[in-house]
């Protein structure tokens, strides 16, 4: 049973809008925590059923995480390709991962990895650029991203959504931050960040509930002011708001609020994320997309290890006893999502992303790391109708090229369009008005994965 | 009609070579440098994601775009035992057989078999596959044949490509250079015949490479004329030579600049780009009244003299400057701050950063040191001087030939080397060793003048302190970097957008939108001695500046400057607009209660009111000034501290308005006017009063009348108007 809330009708029914409340007027009083305490609140009987298309999960692995220690091994490769780390056996046949993916090895027959993307883009800001959009940068033009594009698509059909199409965990500070995300497309569909850090007790996300001192009415008065003062001035577009009016979807939102209470979940649960960061932001990002939102980022920073890799990518500090690194933590998060969506019955509706901007060096460098490598890399996916139990593409002996098909970050794009139910081929008009393809011309849904 | 010179002269030279036949003799021996390695560029053999990357690719390894023809030719013949060569059978040759897919290639098929490339390389091979160079490009230059560079939207020209070599033959190499179109969208070119079709309307590039060098074409399509608007035709020689420059694009564009903004507006736009601050309400409502003619140059001499206008650009020279504070300590950087300061008052632009790249000693000796502790290491001190004196990035040269723009390795490690005795610690001085490896040699690299000579170094001058010769070319009023990269910034500071865009960035392949005016400006400033205030002076004086915001107009075509360009104000002068309408400062940890955000000397200063303004760090985005505001941020807007505290402080404007008025019954008008004049630097139009009038006294029923004002000013600060410079 799909049990996605429906956001759209549940904020119809809430009455949640900050514009009505200033006709209610003086009637409301402050409350501290919480939000506006209205008649009505989120049901928790799941009743309201969601087929609007599919949401998206994107672990993002910033840094360039290495292929070859995770999903790409070469055992038999001399030891300076090999690296310091062993590997596993997954539930495929013949299939091998990286030691510290034992968890995400078992459930191989929900996953799809492609081993073969290949770009000529080994600076970070770059091949973010290229991976996330699907387009080689261009001084001329920013491309959106996908989240974004899957964002503007939901704003276009939907609208009046509370929670932001296009959330970012625990912020949108990707490839050297210098991305926006939402490109040429309007500022409404730009990801929000979150700011906070999930795994730390007592989360919330910052300055969501009104102060002490103030009141419904008085945000409600503002909000109105505000557009009247943008619309004298003679912004066109209400929604061209400098990101005020999500601003105040959020604030008025009991919704909202609720959407970002991570202690809602158990406690077995959330300890089966993991406790660091990656584990509760991807928690995080399950219950944001069971509410609706098509588009959630989890960005995990730390994978330009170009140095110590045993301490970066598996132990996390030197003398561990447990293993904490970024993978392990990795592995305990991505595992237990894949699980806790199959469990929720979303997984089928909920396609699930891993990749970062680039590979890493076939052979280790002088300091125990690994440098920046984009001729091959790999990416993991999993639910959205993903046929899983299958390797796409190879690598050659050291990982170093593509040895068959090779698949460039616009087929990537592409195919996770398509997957989404979106039309790669589809276009959108820049603030100019010409228009402009998802994704280049010449890109091709990869076949296998669907 | 106002025309580029180099294309009238280009349309010439290309009109007498295409009415003489071009001569391509069959006695005449294929010649690898000019012929066969410009047909591998083109083919894409050399380009980074093939064998031109830092590894070359399946063990065949070309360098970047051909920088390196020897090394070229000894891959091709020598390598891999000779054999993607066959002289023989020239043929069987794998260079030829690989791309044209006889046999299995990663690249796919690149060549035609039947193409004239393909001919011509297996003719080279026939020919004993020889290392020729018969003759080196003196000269190139691009051009439409119609000698204009203007053609209208849907239309076409002829593009021509004409190489002058040094044995004084004149060829005609269009179709062996390698195109390149920046914006596919807007132009179409067939590189074969050179037909160029016109798509969008504005200002185009397109970059052809030939041998070592790279020239841009700019092309301008015409805009159709909005037939709302009517066509003024301006006589150009009456205007200021910035307006010539200016009005003169807009004009071929088929543009039409919008007029003079009115006084409050000026008022307000003056100030801002001069002293980071809203002028104040009683500075508005003067000059609104003024009726002297000169008032706008009254206004902006006066404030150019003010202790505010050296705060407000030593603010834009320290944050060019990347000023950071040290771990435990800020006093080097406060120091460093102080002294760039002082410079402003009192040194033309030129003898600070002459001060500042040849500086030795100790902080306290000299200040300016600071300058060597900013980055560390030779190169990143060469990449990061010829970044902000020079407005270039030499930072691909350090691996390979720059492959857009004319700087080599030689001249990235050169400059290195400038500074590679240079030792960046607690004492900067110069010291007998240091020197960096050039790659490509392996040995030491031989200072060199980017772009220019190398510096001879006798070993006997071994404390010799190479920066002389250096600053001594970089600040000469002939380098045709360093008053360019001034003036550029001074343009993008006043105008909103540097004439080269991003200001860091000038290189062969991204022209300025209007190159004889930066020209100009530069030449102008070089001759009135590297004057700051001179070139402000300029700018402001000019139409351009004063122009009314172009609404509603697309990017494309507000680059042309057809109105002012409206922007968000930097996040420190937001900040402090924000103190001084509400009448409640900023703190900020470790500076004293008076300080405003943009006295601060550095940019990584723990704030979380900055933060709400959307600052950014240096380590988040280096020299950017602008992050984008974000909903989280906006959330501190509405819920957070930012405002609110100072919406209630105690000597908030708000408590004092509330205090005289219960002396003095306000009326709702003067109350809005007062509010108006106070946050916007404008009165309300009367629209704006009226709906203001009733809605206020509407909602007078529906709570205390200062909560409504006090949500009023909340909404005023957060509004589009508050936030732009405009």
């Amino acid at each position: 049973m799909d049990k996605r809330v429906h956001s759209r009708q549940l904020s119809r029914r809430d009455v949640i809008q900050i514009g009505t409340l200033a006709a209610i007027g003086g009637g409301l009083h402050p409350l501290g925590v919480g939000g506006f305490d209205l008649t009505s609140r989120v049901s928790g009987d799941d009743s309201v059923k969601v087929s609007n298309g599919k949401s998206c999960i994107l672990i993002w692995l910033d840094g360039g995480p290495s292929h070859l220690e995770m999903f790409d091994p070469k055992p038999d490769a001399p030891a300076e390709v090999r690296g310091p780390l062993g590997t596993v056996a997954t539930s495929l046949p013949a299939v091998r991962f990286g030691e510290c993916l034992e968890k995400t090895a078992t459930m191989a027959d929900d996953i799809a990895v492609v081993r073969s993307i290949t770009s000529p883009l080994g600076e970070h800001n770059f091949g973010t650029h290229y991976m996330l959009t699907g387009y080689k940068p261009t001084p001329v033009l920013e491309y959106p991203c996908f989240g974004s594009v899957l964002a503007h698509r939901e704003l276009q059909r939907a609208g009046g959504h509370v929670l932001p199409p296009h959330i970012a965990v625990p912020h949108f500070r990707v490839g050297g931050a210098s991305f926006s995300g939402s490109g040429f497309l309007p500022d409404s569909v730009r990801p929000f960040s979150v700011e906070s850090d999930p795994a730390k007790p007592g989360f919330k996300v910052k300055h969501l509930q009104i102060p002490n001192g103030l009141t419904g009415v008085n945000v409600a008065r503002r909000k109105k002011y505000l557009e009247k003062l943008n619309q004298f001035y003679g912004v066109a577009d209400a929604t061209d708001s400098d990101g005020f009016q999500e601003a105040f979807k959020l604030i008025g939102s009991r919704e909202a609020q609720i959407a970002f209470q991570l202690d809602q979940e158990s406690e077995q649960l959330r300890q089966r994320y993991g406790r660091r960061t990656i584990g509760q932001s991807c928690l995080l990002a399950r219950r944001l997309v069971q509410r609706g939102v098509p588009f959630v980022t989890v960005n995990y920073k730390g994978w330009d290890t170009h140095n110590d890799l045993v301490t970066r990518l598996k132990d996390g500090y030197v003398g561990a006893k447990t293993p904490v690194g970024l993978i392990p933590s990795l592995d305990l998060a991505l595992s237990a999502l894949i699980q806790d969506l199959k469990q929720q019955g979303m997984l089928d509706d909920t396609l699930v992303v891993v990749m970062g901007e680039f590979g890493r060096t076939p052979k280790l460098n002088t300091r125990g790391g690994r440098d920046h490598w984009p001729r091959v890399f790999s990416a993991l996916f999993a639910g959205g109708g993903v046929a899983g139990g299958q390797i796409i593409g190879a690598s050659d002996r050291t990982g170093e090229s593509p040895k068959d098909n090779p698949i460039t970050p616009a087929d990537l794009a592409a195919s996770i369009y398509h997957l989404l139910g979106i039309n790669p081929a589809t276009q959108l008009p820049t603030s100019d008005g010409r228009p402009v393809r998802l994704t280049p011309a010449g890109s091709r849904v990869i076949s296998e994965l669907t | 009609m106002f025309r580029f010179q180099l294309c009238s002269y280009l349309g010439l030279s290309l009109w007498i070579l295409l009415s003489t036949p071009r001569v391509l003799r069959a006695d005449v021996p294929v010649d690898f440098q000019s012929e066969v390695m410009p047909m591998l560029t083109r083919a894409g053999c050399n380009a980074g994601d093939c064998h031109g990357s830092a590894v070359g690719r399946g063990g065949f390894h070309l360098s970047l775009l051909g920088s390196s023809p020897a090394r070229d030719f000894a891959a091709i013949t020598n390598e891999f035992k000779g054999r993607r060569v066959n002289l023989k059978h020239p043929g069987e040759s794998l260079v030829l057989k690989k791309p044209t897919g006889y046999v299995d290639h990663g690249g796919g098929i690149v060549l035609d078999e039947d193409s004239a490339a393909a001919a011509l390389l297996e003719r080279w091979i026939a020919e004993g596959a020889r290392e020729t160079a018969q003759r080196k490009l003196v000269q190139f230059h691009i051009g439409l044949s119609s000698g204009n560079s203007i053609i209208a939207k849907g239309q076409g020209g002829l593009v021509r490509a004409l190489a002058t070599f040094s044995d004084g033959t004149q060829l005609d190499v269009t179709d062996r250079v390698t195109w390149s179109i920046q914006d596919k969208d807007a132009l179409h070119l067939d590189t074969t015949t050179g037909e160029l079709t016109a798509l969008r309307s504005g200002q185009h590039v397109l970059i052809a490479r030939f041998m070592n060098q790279v020239k841009p074409l700019m092309v301008l399509v015409p805009f159709n004329r909005n037939p709302d608007e009517l066509a003024v035709d301006y006589d150009l020689s009456t205007l200021h030579r910035i307006d010539q420059e200016i009005v003169g694009k807009l004009m071929q564009l088929n543009l039409e600049p919008q007029p003079r903004a009115s006084s409050a507006t000026l008022v307000r736009r003056v100030y801002l780009d001069l002293t980071g601050q809203l002028p104040t309400v009683d500075a508005t409502r003067d000059y609104i009244a003024d009726t002297d003619p000169n008032k706008y140059t009254n206004l902006f001499t006066d404030l150019l003299g003010s202790r505010e206008f050296i705060d407000y650009w030593s603010f834009y020279l320290a944050r060019m400057l990347q000023i950071r504070p040290q771990a435990k300590s800020d006093t080097a950087a406060r120091a460093y701050y102080q002294w760039i300061r002082q410079q402003l008052q009192q040194q033309p632009y030129n003898l600070m950063v002459r001060t500042l790249v040849l500086s030795q000693g100790t902080i306290e000796e000299q200040p300016a040191t600071e300058y060597y502790r900013t980055v560390r290491g030779a190169r990143e001190q060469a990449e990061l001087t010829s970044e902000l004196f020079m407005g270039v990035r030499l930072r691909c040269a350090n691996c390979h030939n720059h492959p857009l723009d004319r700087w080599t390795q030689d001249d990235y490690h050169g400059l290195a080397a400038v500074f590679a005795k240079v030792r960046q610690g607690a004492r900067v001085q110069i010291v007998s060793r240091g020197e960096v490896t050039h790659p490509a040699t392996g040995a030491a690299a031989i200072p060199k003048i980017p772009g220019d000579r190398y510096i001879n170094v006798s070993s006997d001058q071994e404390n010799v302190d190479l920066r002389v010769p250096f600053v001594n070319w970089l600040t000469s009023p002939n380098n045709s970097y360093f008053a360019k990269s001034a003036v550029n910034r001074i343009w993008s500071y006043l105008m909103g957008r540097g004439l080269v865009n991003p200001v860091s960035n000038m290189s062969e392949t991204n022209p300025a939108s209007h190159t004889a005016l930066l020209q100009w400006l530069a030449d102008d400033f070089v001759d009135h001695d590297f004057d700051i205030q001179h070139t402000i002076r300029q700018i402001m004086t000019s139409d351009a500046y004063q122009r009314r915001v172009a609404r509603n107009a697309s990017l494309s075509q507000q680059v042309f400057y057809r109105g002012y360009l409206a922007r968000p104000l930097p996040p420190e002068v937001l900040l402090d607009a924000i103190s001084d309408v509400t009448g409640v400062a900023t703190e900020f940890t470790g500076f004293n209660a008076t300080t405003r955000a943009i006295q601060i000397p550095y940019q990584d200063i723990p704030s979380t009111a900055l933060d709400a303004v959307g600052r950014c760090t240096l380590e988040q985005c280096g020299s950017v000034v602008n992050a984008e505001i974000t909903i989280a941020q906006r959330l501190q807007w509405i819920n957070g501290a930012l405002i609110n505290d100072k919406l209630n402080g105690q000597d908030s404007f708000l408590r004092q308005l509330q205090q005289q008025s219960q002396n003095k019954k306000i009326s709702v008008e003067k109350l809005i006017q007062e509010l108006y004049v106070r946050v916007y630097s404008r009165l309300p139009k009367q629209t704006e009063l009226v709906f203001w009038r009733n809605q206020l006294t509407e909602e007078a029923s529906t709570g205390k009348q200062i909560d409504i004002i006090r949500d009023l000013l909340w909404s005023l600060m957060a509004s589009r108007e508050f936030g732009s410079q405009h």
